[in-house]
């Protein structure tokens, strides 16, 4: 409940370095070590966070740690996200990733959006592919190395849209611990189908919140992040369901077989292009 | 209980003008029960990408255009000629001293064996057109582990000001990103989801070009999907 937020500035690198140190029989053998950086902050904060933001800075803990520590998993998330249209109009979209990934560099995701095109993304170890369904058409690039890595090209290099991509990386406690301002425990609910821990936190630019899962491996249920900075303050929010860490992993499910007919496309940052709009005499290209 | 004439003609008046207000109201519902008037798959009219689309755990700027979403032009938005930047018809062209930067003088004011900045040279002094596909952008070494956090966030860096960062490193005409200040859509100028016209296409060493009017385009994978971006006809 609001009431329990007394609002406490702190850097969570601080907050997770204090939850960390702090054991847990529910996270039990599976917890990581704290990062050395958030640990060396955990100077001083640890007698400073009050009990609601030191559980709930424990519980995304807990829960980090076990994501980035998962050797493999399979899950499937409904997602939505708002978007202010030019007349100030929130609309919602959404759509269904089923994501499975074998650590250290192999990843599928595949994705019907709300308006029910299909696409998938695989890392397939070797090479990045991507591919339109609905189109048939596909793109190829050599993988760069680790998923983290390959994450990172994927959406900083190659400009592509990966939601919630940070979960999947095993950077994501450092990550975490480096961005979020402040943490609170609102409460402990089951409204989201099982019982959890609702955790609510600030970083300079987002606020966001985990419904963390309270009994077996404390994993996400559910996340909302709201960008506060942008007009209308648009939210993004992700339901995870049937979690599997021991996923079926087929022959094929890493590999790359465009279906009949597919064509083959650039990535948009590997077209050179010209002005928009432009005529070969506006480009120059031919004389007026 | 008897009605005049008066009584009659009024009555008559408010039926049809009750009528009108009915046949305006179902008209307004028929339009606009389609979501904006476009309807169908691929949003009816209204934008998908923004902030929230990415899903990114901090936010730096626009958002994201997918393949749906950086322009599906109105017919009234679509390149037409009479879009094309225009000069005077009547041929008066504005005296030397007073023509826009950029714009060719008249033959006669050139000096002679110089050529204006811009204008192509003769066929023999050409050099060989770029490439329209590039390499892939390599994975800067060491960046990686830095912390990363920025780094997954696809908030800022799907539109076509970071395409052409990444393929001209300087400002390139066709990453002109137009942002409102009122609304999270970011239009990447130039870049389609859907071509503006039913295009001529052409193969030339293994490109493929459509064409509309004079603008070329080839085909490409956006942010979620297969966009058409704006390229320099081929040679």
């Amino acid at each position: 409940m609001k009431t329990r937020w007394s609002r406490w500035l702190v850097g969570l690198a601080g907050a997770i370095a204090t939850a960390g140190s702090v054991s847990s029989p529910a996270y039990g053998a599976d917890a990581a070590p704290a990062p050395a950086g958030a640990a060396a902050a955990s100077t001083g904060a640890k007698a400073q966070l009050p009990e609601p933001q030191r559980g709930a800075a424990e519980q995304l803990t807990r829960m980090t740690d076990t994501l980035a520590g998962l050797k493999s998993f399979s899950v499937v998330f409904r997602d939505g996200y708002d978007v202010v249209q030019a007349s100030g109009q929130k609309i919602e979209f959404g759509e269904t990733r089923t994501v499975t990934v074998v650590r250290p560099n192999l990843m599928r995701v595949e994705e019907v959006s709300s308006d029910g095109l299909r696409d998938l993304a695989l890392f397939g170890g070797h090479e990045i592919s991507v591919l339109d369904a609905d189109a048939n058409v596909y793109a190829q690039v050599p993988q760069p190395g680790t998923l983290d890595e390959s994450l990172v090209y994927f959406v900083r290099e190659l400009r592509m849209r990966m939601p919630l991509a940070l979960l999947f990386s095993t950077q994501l406690p450092e990550a975490l611990a480096g961005r979020v301002k402040t943490i609170d425990y609102v409460e402990s609910t089951d409204i989201v189908g099982v019982p959890t821990h609702h955790i609510a936190g600030r970083t300079d630019n987002v606020d966001f919140q985990f419904w963390v899962a309270a009994t077996g491996k404390p994993l996400p249920v559910r996340v909302v992040i709201t960008y506060v900075q942008s007009p209308g303050e648009p939210q993004f929010w992700a339901t995870f369901a049937r979690w599997n860490e021991t996923p079926k992993i087929a022959a094929d499910t890493f590999k790359f077989t465009p279906p009949a007919g597919a064509r083959k496309i650039a990535f948009a940052v590997q077209v050179r292009p010209g002005a928009p709009g432009q005529s070969p005499a506006a480009s120059g290209e031919v004389q007026p | 209980m008897s009605t005049g004439p008066g009584m009659r003609t009024m009555l008559m008046v408010l039926v049809a003008s009750t009528a009108l207000v009915l046949l305006a109201v179902g008209d307004a519902y028929a339009r606009g029960g389609r979501g904006g008037g476009g309807g169908g798959r691929g949003g009816g009219g209204f934008s998908r990408s923004g902030p929230a689309a990415g899903g990114g755990f901090s936010q730096r700027g626009g958002g994201a255009p997918s393949s749906r979403d950086v322009s599906r032009p109105a017919p009234s938005q679509r390149p037409a000629a009479s879009q094309q930047p225009s000069r005077p018809s009547d041929g008066a062209r504005p005296p030397a001293g007073e023509r826009p930067p950029g714009e060719r003088p008249p033959a006669g004011e050139r000096p002679p064996g110089e050529r204006p900045p811009g204008e192509r040279p003769p066929a023999g002094e050409r050099p060989p057109p770029p490439p329209v596909y590039l390499p892939p952008p390599p994975p800067p070494p060491g960046y990686y582990h830095g912390g990363g956090w920025d780094y997954y966030d696809n908030d800022d860096f799907f539109v076509g000001v970071a395409v052409g960062a990444v393929v001209g490193g300087a400002a390139v005409a066709a990453s002109e990103e137009e942002e409102t200040t009122t609304t999270t859509t970011t239009v990447t100028s130039g870049m389609v989801s859907v071509l503006p016209c039913q295009p001529t296409v052409t193969n030339v060493e293994g490109v493929t070009y459509y064409q509309c009017g004079t603008q070329y385009y080839v085909e490409a994978y956006g942010g979620s999907g297969p966009i058409f971006m704006p390229v320099s006809p081929p040679q």
